[in-house]
């Protein structure tokens, strides 16, 4: 069990996050759209959920489980999309330190994620990209 | 809504938003991202940056959507995206996102160059997006 104080620029690579289950509410999947003013998604296909919210849960969900400096930055963003998610499903969240290196005085930390369905179909993959001043205190992001 | 027929050299867009600190602080209550470089003026104003950001989620959010009227369900359902984050976009900041159509391979394959800029065109995302055809019809 990851401690969730654990600073993640500590994490090794190769280390696995806990496997997280989200429930994609329709009152989630509202409040994202909102945010993010996008009707698009919700005109072609009425019961899904735009891809980028998917993606949100999925970085939101791996960084729950631990710390980051306040002053950590979104660097990279790789997605492949298997299918739209339906409004309702219960998601599965996996993912790992797949690479982790310092440059200038920046750590560069890159997470590899999943997000699958009930039946462990994938629905969308990636690889995430962040960044952080290698000297940064750690806290809650 | 339907997607746009297209060939290389097809341009994809353009869509505009404009940040706000409101917006930012209700992606941020969406996304559970509460990283104060988005939120605390005063923390914000010591960094590199001297005021908040955007997330970048949020302008990627905005690329998802130029992608989705542009590509239709193919994008919901085919799409795959490969991008660095270049610069922040700040409260104030209009946001414009458009592609470029690249190439059509194989012939189901449609690969397009994506950006997002602001208003004095400083490059804020930029990268490669990807959406492929099952029924053969680019």
């Amino acid at each position: 069990m990851l401690d969730p104080m654990t600073s993640i620029e500590t994490l090794p690579k190769g280390f696995r996050f806990p496997s997280t289950k989200v429930q994609l509410t329709r009152e989630w999947v509202g409040e994202y759209m909102a945010a993010v003013e996008d009707g698009t998604t919700a005109e072609l296909l009425p019961n899904s959920a735009p891809p980028m919210a998917l993606l949100t849960l999925a970085i939101r969900s791996l960084l729950e489980n631990a710390t980051l400096p306040s002053g950590a930055l979104h660097a990279g963003q790789e997605l492949e999309i298997q299918r739209p998610a339906n409004v309702g499903e219960e998601i599965t969240i996996d993912g790992e330190v797949a690479g982790k290196g310092e440059r200038q005085g920046w750590i560069l930390l890159s997470i590899a994620f999943a997000v699958s369905d009930a039946q462990g179909r994938p629905l969308i993959t990636g690889r995430t990209t962040l960044t952080t001043p290698a000297s940064a205190g750690a806290g809650k992001i | 809504m339907r997607a746009v027929e297209v060939s290389p050299g097809t341009v994809l867009g353009p869509l505009r938003k404009t940040i706000t600190q409101q917006k930012i602080t209700r992606y941020a209550g969406a996304s559970g991202d509460h990283n104060p470089l988005h939120l605390d003026q005063d923390f914000a104003a010591a960094t590199q940056f001297g005021g908040t950001i955007a997330h970048g989620m949020l302008l990627l959010a905005y690329l998802s959507e130029m992608l989705t009227a542009a590509f239709g369900s193919r994008w919901l359902e085919t799409g795959r995206l490969k991008v660095r984050f270049r610069g922040p976009a700040r409260p104030g900041d209009t946001i414009i996102v458009k592609g470029l159509v690249k190439a059509i391979n194989d012939p189901t394959t449609v690969t397009a160059s994506v950006e997002c800029r602001n208003q004095v065109g400083d490059i804020l995302i930029n990268g490669e997006a990807e959406v492929t055809n099952s029924r053969g019809l680019p």
